[in-house]
């Protein structure tokens, strides 16, 4: 059964629980796959997809239909993500202080979280390893935009949405995301490939 | 294109090496799960309790408003007594 998303927001108004299976039984693979991306751990991305839905559970009343609903689901997914990568660097902050306090403090140390996403081969390991390296040094919003855009294949248009921001805005970010990836995996090529 | 060029343009190629992952059964039952696991409606707080805050609160009030008038009473007084010793004490100043 596939629904706009005006039928879903009547059936939202008169049956919740079955406007939520019908959330979960479509839109459950596009959520985990942003969830998987963003934080790249099976475990962490089903707890985060967990939450993500709790969330959408607990505000189906909220959505209007101003936007798409995977655009609300990615968006509220990208929130919770970032969320978690958030707290899982600070408690492990928290536990090697002393060893941080000499360094900068804006740096995610090493091995902080562990990254092993299961939709890279293991051939492809290093290959995926090098990327997401490089990938990991780009601006939050480059970052943000260019995986979705890259890796999930979403729209221009769509990302907007979500970022809340322009098309134009979005251009830019992805075609500068691009520039400085291929600067720092041209640095790595440089010192490795050789 | 030269060797290092066509490097960057694989690693680059990210859709290439990452699999669309989908969830697993137990995710997905965990996921169905929800809506009998969270709680939409709130306990609302017994209406003898509300009484009660909101007496204990007026007591209160009228503790403080009283304190506060004797307070001021009081403070009266002791200008009205000090005045008297004041202008006593003056005189003997000015010997």
């Amino acid at each position: 059964m596939q629904l706009d998303d005006q039928s879903f927001l009547s059936l939202a108004q008169k049956n919740k629980e079955r406007a939520f299976s019908y959330l979960v039984e479509t839109y459950s693979g596009l959520v985990f796959s942003a969830c998987l991306n963003t934080v790249r751990n099976k475990e962490d991305a089903e707890d985060v997809t967990q939450e993500v839905f709790t969330a959408a559970f607990l505000s189906l009343e909220k959505f209007e239909g101003k936007s798409k609903l995977s655009t609300w689901l990615y968006s509220i997914a990208l929130n919770k993500s970032k969320e978690f990568l958030r707290s899982k660097t600070r408690k492990k902050r928290f536990g090697i202080f002393t060893v941080l306090e000499k360094e900068d403090s804006h740096i995610v140390p090493e091995g902080t979280i562990n990254r092993d996403h299961p939709g890279v081969q293991l051939e492809n390991k290093e290959r995926a390893e090098v990327f997401f390296k490089a990938l990991d040094q780009l601006a939050e919003n480059q970052k943000t935009a260019y995986t979705l855009h890259k890796v999930e294949g979403v729209s221009y248009t769509e990302i907007a949405e979500i970022m809340e921001t322009s098309v134009s805005s979005v251009e830019s970010l992805i075609f500068r995301a691009k520039k400085r990836l291929k600067e720092l995996l041209s640095d790595y090529y440089e010192r490795n490939e050789r | 294109m030269n060797q290092k060029e066509k490097w960057i343009e694989d690693q680059m190629n990210a859709e290439s090496f990452i699999e669309h992952v989908p969830p697993s059964e137990e995710l997905m039952n965990r996921l169905r799960a929800i809506p009998s696991q969270v709680k939409t409606t709130y306990d609302t707080v017994p209406k003898k309790v509300v009484w009660a805050v909101a007496a204990s609160i007026a007591i209160l009030l009228f503790v403080n408003v009283i304190s506060f008038s004797n307070y001021k009473t009081s403070n009266t007084e002791t200008t009205s007594q000090n005045e008297v010793s004041d202008s006593y004490f003056s005189y003997l100043k000015q010997l």
